[in-house]
Order: structure tokens, then sequence, then C-alpha cells
């Protein structure tokens, strides 16, 4: 009888300290489970923000949900804004320039998907584009890519 | 030894002023050539290339007006105003119906409407387009041609899959109209970004905030909080075995229960070490 307190108290205690620790480790669980989704989408807006593609709150509308990035799009077509290639390559961005050029081959890539169609000379015609009329290319580009199937039409009217 | 540093900074001196002496004159030269160059452009000074928007054939039954396609093909290729000029026939039509209302009524406006066509008419290159549906696919081209030369210059064409929502027919028109752009840019002009793009190359972006969370220290309380729960998991499993051991020999539960709580007190440390060091 005596030798069972010693197991009880054993598992009591790990108890207690577990409950101890998890608070502590909440952040990093966050971290792993992806909470940072959000900080990342925040910080892409910011940096949309900083170069004036567009304002931080028309970003967080359109790119950004609670969690993190918004998927747009029915299910069967899901499409998932974490997985786009700009948000990484706007974060990492040197400068305005480099910024503005994120869009291209993701906006390409979702006209391409939507249409069924792809093509080759979309990178290229993108970019010379860009680069004669920055925020009205950004701006468009970025809502193709943000835009379901549908509504891809709509956004030539986004960039004024 | 001075002497000799004296002469040789003199020489120095003398070979510099001559070879400025040589320069000035031949970049006069060169300014003179460069000058003389853009004298003769190939198109004078604000003369942009002249497009004409003529006519988007349409098959039947797709529902499409041939005249709205049109004039989103001209409005999308035209949008860069002060690289090229594009006109849609529409306009061109209306001042011929304006011109003829007005030699009917016979008023003085008639010349000037008369002058506007003949400026209308004088273009460069006509771009004319098709939309055609085979088997559900449509495709939609366009086409530039040069009047004269009598060549089609460029020509693109892309088509929207079976069952896709028929709206994208104005993106695929968007995306030609774009192609166009791009390749007048390219073509018949000098192609030079605009300076509101070169200004952005100035304007250099803060680093990367998230640089933290790379860092090997933003791993610690993830280590932290995965050795802290093994760790309980094992202690758990040491007061489990110690509890049910009877009157056996306690030590393989006591060593079980140590190690649990010796990971749950290293996880622990590693998580309070990750947040010190943020």
């Amino acid at each position: 009888m005596d030798r069972r307190h010693p197991g009880s108290f054993g598992v009591v205690r790990a108890l207690a300290v577990a409950l101890a620790a998890l608070p502590l480790s909440g952040s990093a669980c966050l971290a792993l489970l992806g909470g940072d989704e959000r900080a990342d989408c925040e910080e892409v807006c910011a940096k949309e923000g900083e170069c004036g593609m567009r304002t931080e709150a028309a970003c967080l509308a359109s790119l950004c949900d609670t969690e993190g990035f918004k998927v747009v799009d029915a299910a069967a077509d899901a499409h998932d804004l974490a997985s786009l290639d700009a948000n990484d390559c706007e974060r990492t961005a040197e400068d305005c320039a480099a910024l503005v050029l994120c869009v291209c081959p993701d906006a390409c890539a979702r006209v391409d998907e939507c249409t069924g169609d792809p093509d080759a000379t979309c990178l290229n015609t993108c970019e010379t584009l860009i680069e004669q009329d920055p925020a009205a290319g950004f701006q468009e580009n970025r809502c193709k890519m943000e835009s379901a199937c549908a509504d891809l039409p709509a956004c030539s009217s986004v960039g004024g | 030894m001075q002497d000799g540093e004296r002469l040789r900074g003199f020489a120095c001196l003398l070979l510099c002023g001559g070879l400025i002496g040589l320069a000035a004159p031949a970049r006069a030269m060169s300014e003179e050539l460069v000058e003389g160059e853009l004298e003769q452009p190939a198109a004078p000074d604000g003369a942009k290339p002249v497009f004409l928007v003529t006519d988007v054939v349409v098959g039947e039954g797709l529902g499409i007006d041939k005249d709205a396609a049109r004039d989103v093909l001209a409005n999308r290729f035209g949008r860069l105003k002060d690289k090229i000029e594009v006109r849609s026939l529409s306009e061109v039509k209306s001042t011929l119906d304006r011109a003829a209302m007005a030699q009917m009524l016979g008023t003085t406006e008639s010349d000037g409407d008369l002058a506007k066509i003949g400026e209308y008419v004088v273009v460069d290159r006509i771009v004319f387009g098709r939309i055609a549906q085979v088997a559900g696919v449509t495709e939609v081209q366009v086409k530039i041609f040069n009047t004269k030369d009598g060549v089609t210059e460029a020509g693109y064409s892309r088509r929207l899959k079976a069952g896709a929502p028929p709206q994208l027919v104005l993106t695929l028109l968007d995306s030609l109209a774009d192609s166009l752009l791009a390749f007048a840019v390219d073509a018949y002009t000098d192609a030079a970004p605009d300076a509101k793009f070169l200004a952005l190359k100035d304007k250099k972006l803060t680093p990367r905030q998230t640089a933290v969370a790379a860092s090997p220290w933003s791993m610690l309380g993830v280590v932290g909080g995965v050795v802290a729960g093994a760790g309980v998991g094992v202690g758990a499993l040491g007061g489990h075995v110690l509890a049910n051991t009877g009157e056996g020999d306690p030590t393989t539960g006591l060593i079980i229960l140590g190690v649990g709580a010796g990971a749950t007190l290293v996880g622990t440390g590693l998580v309070v070490a990750d947040g010190l060091t943020e």
C-alpha cells in the first residue's frame, strides 16, 4: 500500500510540471501549428505599404484572414494564398522595384490555371508593363492572384 | 630625390592637361554626333506610332458583342498614352458620321472634321482580332498589321478551356492586349523603364523582421516544449510502473520517473532560455 504512494505522487508531479510547462511553450507550439502565418501575411502588407503599392488595410483585407493567409475560390478549386511565391519574394525584396516584380509569376500562373492555357510570354509581358506603370501593374496582378477565377475580369479596372 | 618627385608631379600635371585638352573636343564631337542622330530620328519629336484597332470578328453564338470586344482591346492596348497612340474604329466611325452630317447640313465645321478624318486614317499599323469557338474551346487571337510594309508584325492567340467561366474571354482579351502592348513598347519605343519604376529602385526596404524567428535560438522553445512534453509522458509512465510494482523492486519505476522528471526540467529550462533570448 505504501509502495503505491510514490507512484501516484510521480504521476501527479509529472502532470503538475507538464501543466506548468505548457504556457511557457505556448508560443513555440503556436509557431509549429502555423500561428506565425498571420504575422507573415502582415509583413507582406507592411512591405507593400512601405513601397506605396497599396494601403496596408487594403492588403490585409484581400490577402489575410484572422489565422494567416486567405483561401479563395470554391473548395474544388481552392486557391491558398499562403502558397504564393510572391509572399516570400516581397518579404525578402531589397527594394521596391524588386517587390513590384514579385507579382508576375503568380499572376501568370493564376490566369493560366483559370483559362487552362499556359502563356509562355506572360512573364516577360508582365515585367515589361510593370516597368512602364508599376502601381497599376502591381495592383492588377495582385488582384489576379488573390481572386477567384470567375472574378478575374474585374481585375483589369483595379490598377486604374 | 625631392626634385625628382617634383619633376614627376609636373610631368603628371602636363600629361593630365594634355588629356583633358584632347578629350574636350572629342567629347564635343561625340555630343554633336549624338545630337545629329537625334535630329534625324525615325519618328519626329512627339510623334508616336499610331495604331488603329479595326475589328474583332466574333463567331456566331458566342454571345459576345464584337464592338465591345474591339473597344476592350483598344482601351487596354492604348493605356500607355505617352508611348504609343491607339485609336479604335468606333472613334473613326463617329468622326465620319459627324462629318457626313456636317456636309449634309453644310456647316463650316465639316472642314475640321474632314481634317480629323485624315488624321485618324493615317495610321502606321492596324490591329485586328478574332474570337471563335471549337468544341467548347474558345480561341482569341490578335494581330498587328504594318500598313506601310504590308506585313503582319506580331500575332498572339490564347484559348479558354471548355467549361471555364465565359467571362474569362475578357481576361484573354486583356492578356492579348498586354502582349501587343509589350511588343509595341519593345519594338517601337526605346523600351526604357518609366521614371516611377526607376524611383522604386532607390527605395530600399528594411530588413526582414522575421529573421529572428529563423535563428537557432527560436528553435529552443520548440525543442524545449517537445522535450518537456516527452518528459511528462515518461514521468507519468514511471509513476504508473512504480504504482504497479507492488512488493517488487521499484528501481525500474524510479529510473523511468527520474528520466521523465529530468527531461521535463531540461525542456522547461530550454523554453525559459528561449523566452530570455527573444
